[in-house]
């Protein structure tokens, strides 16, 4: 899979909130999208996914995104919203089985091998024993895994996840940046943004910075979550703190 | 909590509707037994019973089952589309834009030329009506907006309504109004079937048409498309099968309401709360409380040629306040 | 085989003999009968036109120029058309209104209270209530010999065409929009049974205008039904029963006659013309049948 994204420009309310973007992502890795607030990350994650229109060219193995079936896309693409409401009381294996709509045709009737998939998604989020439990009597960290699970279900080459460690406790936010390195290890490309820097520095291979909708850097950690790029992009002081051999940025203060 | 099989529950709903369609045209002024009016060699029943049963009783019923499904299922398809629990064509002000279009046309005198004008005029009523909730509700699936829309819109073609009413100089405008907002299938024909059949049918096609984007959209708008469905389509195909199934039949029965908000409601826990599958029940158990309803106001009043959508609406508006409550409660948590 | 003799009065022929009778009586005015008379009812605007000299009635209500409900539009048209509003009549400086004791309560309430002397007539269920109708008219506008006259005229007719009733009494029965048909003591029934039918209305022992539902019309089947003609065939949905597919199928066209409202609105001396027309409608029929 290769997603090619070059010159993006992006308006929202007639506010342009996306310059000038250029970006590739070709290789399974874990990608973290950061910025402070209004950086335009969620735009950008939108347009990935072919919800938000937009000038300049994003391709999809060499196809402009426009082009693609909405189905075709949903089986290579997967979004996860931020926003976490099931509007229905829906048990939760219902919910996961949504996952495997681009998959089905007319009615859809679940095959055997969707039932397969989707038990497997979920014991991936350990939320197997909720399968018969309505979506709206689980607990919010319960909640984000049934539909980080739905997201499993549908076998995107990639994943784009607009912060889906909110509201998770300290456990879950790991376990769940644990499986999207099992996913990455699996073949998949999962580009996540955060707002949390130790998390985004300690598990991510590849930092992507947005400020004010411009593109500020692109790299691997290291190179990229470096004081001064932190300092000028949040206004904050850090310090690097090494742990099992790789390094963890931590904020400290606000910057002079 | 153990929940009936889908098939086992629409089996069941199917057969409630039949049996209520047999009681319906069986009550009447006079109790006449379907079976011996129909079996040949039949004793007992003369020349005018058989005529009542073909020509009244039996249009009446088929109109209360299609029109209850429509309903039925039109509130089920729009709460799904605006995942709200509180919409229905009813107090969203599309049947009475509805009625609106049909007195239009039966006033203006188009039916006179073209009697498909009169289904489709309707139809135009509530397209119109459809839209502009679309426009001052936008996207937002704010319950307060859209309900007060609906307030605003129904208010508005009720009064456009009378004023076209009045204005026809007819002399049995009052009764008129009346039947327009109250709804009723009392002395309904073939012709009246006949006239609203196939709209009612083309409508139903495109609202079931919707089923699988609204399960996705249970996932929210963003969601739903990346899962690639086509909300463009899902929009259409709901905004116009609403229009044409609840004109067509608002045009033969007048506007009633709460039909779409009582039975989804009702049934949503039977399939598990799943949008698609609340479809194909909530048009049978439409069918079924319009049926209900239709031969209730025979039973309890039989001189007083009561309003069907004085039922309906004496046992949804308090349910409708009942679920503005705990809707908003639940908001609030 | 029965036998209707279709004795239809000439309509010039009466207005020409009552114009005679207006202008024989004009002189017997008294001072003290009033000179501006305001009608506010359709039913008290045809009595007032009959009744009155002419100059007296000032005003009748916009339905007596309605060609649909009134006998007598050409005789309305040169007065003052009011709508039965408080203002409009009160412009027209009336020393006396007379209004119907079941229309524009307000407006006559209000009336009164302005000091406007209101006389107030109750409609006619019956012909005995035409004559006293007539008699309180000929009284009020000072015209007494007049209405007697009339009354008299009337009571001749009502004789003539009751003398071509016939042997055997086939039931009548009328059916008009919204599913009404009229009930017993009324002027309907009275007409019907006039004119040598049963009524059924009478039958069934409905009071007033009554809600029949479609199925309870044919189980009760009368022989013939009656429905008018000028409300017919409007468009509207009210109207729409008497098109009702069981309708026609049962009673066919040879068991459906229609008749013209106008003359069943108000007890009136044209009363009697509702009778011959029905009893002709009725010949009509059986002569097709023939």
């Amino acid at each position: 899979m290769r997603l090619t994204v070059s010159r993006l420009h992006a308006q929202r309310s007639g506010k342009s909130v996306l310059r000038d973007i250029s970006l590739s992502f070709d290789k399974p890795e874990l990608i973290g999208l950061i910025g402070p607030n209004g950086a335009g990350k969620s735009t950008l994650m939108r347009a990935l996914s072919g919800l938000q229109s937009y000038s300049g060219s994003i391709q999809l193995d060499g196809t402009d995104l426009a082009q693609y079936a909405p189905q075709a896309l949903a089986r290579q693409l997967a979004f996860l919203p931020q926003e976490r409401t099931v509007h229905w009381a829906l048990d939760c294996e219902e919910v996961v089985m949504l996952g495997r709509m681009p998959y089905q045709s007319g009615f859809g009737r679940a095959s055997v091998g969707d039932h397969r998939i989707v038990e497997r998604a979920m014991q991936t989020m350990d939320v197997l024993e909720f399968s018969r439990r309505s979506f709206e009597q689980l607990s919010g960290g319960e909640q984000a895994r049934v539909l980080i699970a739905r997201v499993l279900a549908q076998e995107p080459d990639m994943i784009i996840a607009d912060e889906p460690i909110n509201g998770l406790d300290p456990a879950h936010q790991i376990s769940l940046m644990k499986t999207f390195r099992e996913l990455v290890a699996a073949g998949r490309t999962v580009l996540t943004s955060l707002h949390d820097l130790s998390l985004a520095s300690h598990w991510c291979d590849r930092i992507i910075i947005l400020e004010h909708g411009d593109l500020i850097a692109d790299g691997a950690v290291d190179q990229v979550m470096t004081p001064q790029q932190i300092r000028k992009v949040y206004g904050v002081e850090t310090m690097a703190v090494s742990t099992s051999g790789r390094t963890l940025i931590v904020p400290t203060d606000l910057a002079e | 909590m153990t929940r009936l099989p889908y098939p086992i529950l629409l089996s069941g709903l199917a057969l409630l509707v039949a049996v209520l369609f047999v009681i319906s045209i069986a009550i009447g002024q006079v109790w006449i037994n379907p079976a011996s009016v129909l079996l040949p060699g039949a004793h007992g029943y003369g020349e005018a019973d058989r005529l009542i049963l073909y020509e009244i009783r039996v249009p009446r019923a088929v109109l209360a089952l299609l029109i209850g499904a429509t309903l039925g299922l039109s509130g089920a398809v729009l709460q799904g589309l605006l995942r709200n629990p509180l919409a229905e064509p009813g107090l969203l002000g599309i049947s009475a834009s509805a009625s609106l279009g049909a007195v239009i046309a039966i006033y203006s005198g188009l039916t006179a030329i073209f009697a498909y004008a009169l289904p489709i005029s309707a139809l135009a009523g509530a397209l119109i009506a459809v839209l502009l909730l679309r426009g001052l509700a936008g996207r937002s699936a704010d319950i307060l907006t859209i309900i007060l829309s609906g307030v605003a819109l129904t208010s508005l073609a009720g009064a456009l309504t009378s004023l076209a009413l009045n204005m026809s100089s007819n002399p049995f405008a009052a009764l008129e109004i009346v039947f327009w907002m109250l709804g009723s299938l009392a002395d309904r024909s073939w012709v009246h079937v006949g006239m609203a059949l196939p709209f009612i049918l083309t409508g139903m096609l495109l609202l079931f048409a919707t089923a699988r984007a609204l399960d996705a959209l249970s996932l929210g708008h963003d969601a739903a498309q990346s899962l690639g469905v086509n909300l463009q389509r899902t929009n259409t195909l709901a905004i116009l099968g609403t229009a044409i199934s609840v004109g067509a039949a608002t045009a033969v029965s007048g506007a009633i309401g709460f039909v779409g908000l009582i039975v989804p409601h009702l049934l949503r826990p039977c399939v598990g709360n799943k949008p698609s599958r609340l479809l194909a029940a909530s048009a049978l158990g439409g069918a079924a409380f319009l049926l209900l309803a239709d031969i209730s106001i025979r039973v309890l009043l039989p001189e007083k040629d009561l309003k069907l959508g004085v039922v309906t609406a004496l046992i949804g508006a308090p349910f409708f306040l009942w679920l503005l409550h705990s809707v908003k409660k639940r908001a609030q948590v | 085989m029965r036998k209707a003799k279709a004795s239809v009065v000439d309509f010039r022929g009466v207005s020409r003999l009552l114009l005679v009778l207006f202008l024989l009586t004009a002189q017997a005015a008294l001072g003290a009968s009033p000179q501006r008379v305001v009608s506010m009812n359709l039913c008290t605007d045809q009595l007032a036109m009959l009744v009155a000299e002419p100059g007296q009635l000032i005003s009748v209500s916009h339905l007596a120029v309605d060609e649909s409900a009134s006998v007598m539009v050409e005789e309305a048209r040169p007065l003052i058309i009011n709508q039965g509003l408080a203002e409009q009549v009160i412009r027209l400086n009336p020393d006396l209104v007379i209004a119907g004791t079941y229309t524009t309560r307000a407006t006559v309430n209000l009336l009164k209270r302005l000091g406007v002397k209101v006389a107030e007539f109750q409609p006619a269920y019956s012909f005995a209530d035409v004559r006293s109708n007539l008699k309180k008219m000929g009284e009020l506008l000072g015209r007494d010999a007049h209405s007697s006259r009339l009354t008299d005229m009337f009571d001749q007719q009502l004789q003539e065409a009751g003398r071509t009733a016939e042997a055997i009494i086939p039931v009548l029965g009328s059916y008009g929009a919204n599913s009404y048909t009229g009930g017993g003591s009324s002027l309907e029934s009275e007409i019907v049974t006039a004119a040598g039918f049963t009524h059924l209305g009478s039958q069934l022992q409905l009071q007033g205008s009554s809600k029949l539902p479609l199925e309870s019309l044919i189980y009760a089947n009368p022989d013939l039904l009656m429905s008018w003609q000028r409300w017919s065939d409007r468009q509207g949905r009210a109207v729409e029963i008497l098109q009702h597919p069981a309708l026609e199928q049962w009673f066919g066209p040879q068991r459906r006659i229609s008749v013209d409202s106008r003359y069943w609105i108000c007890g009136t001396p044209y009363t009697v013309s509702a009778i011959q027309q029905l009893q002709a409608a009725v010949a009509s029929k059986e002569k097709d049948d023939d």
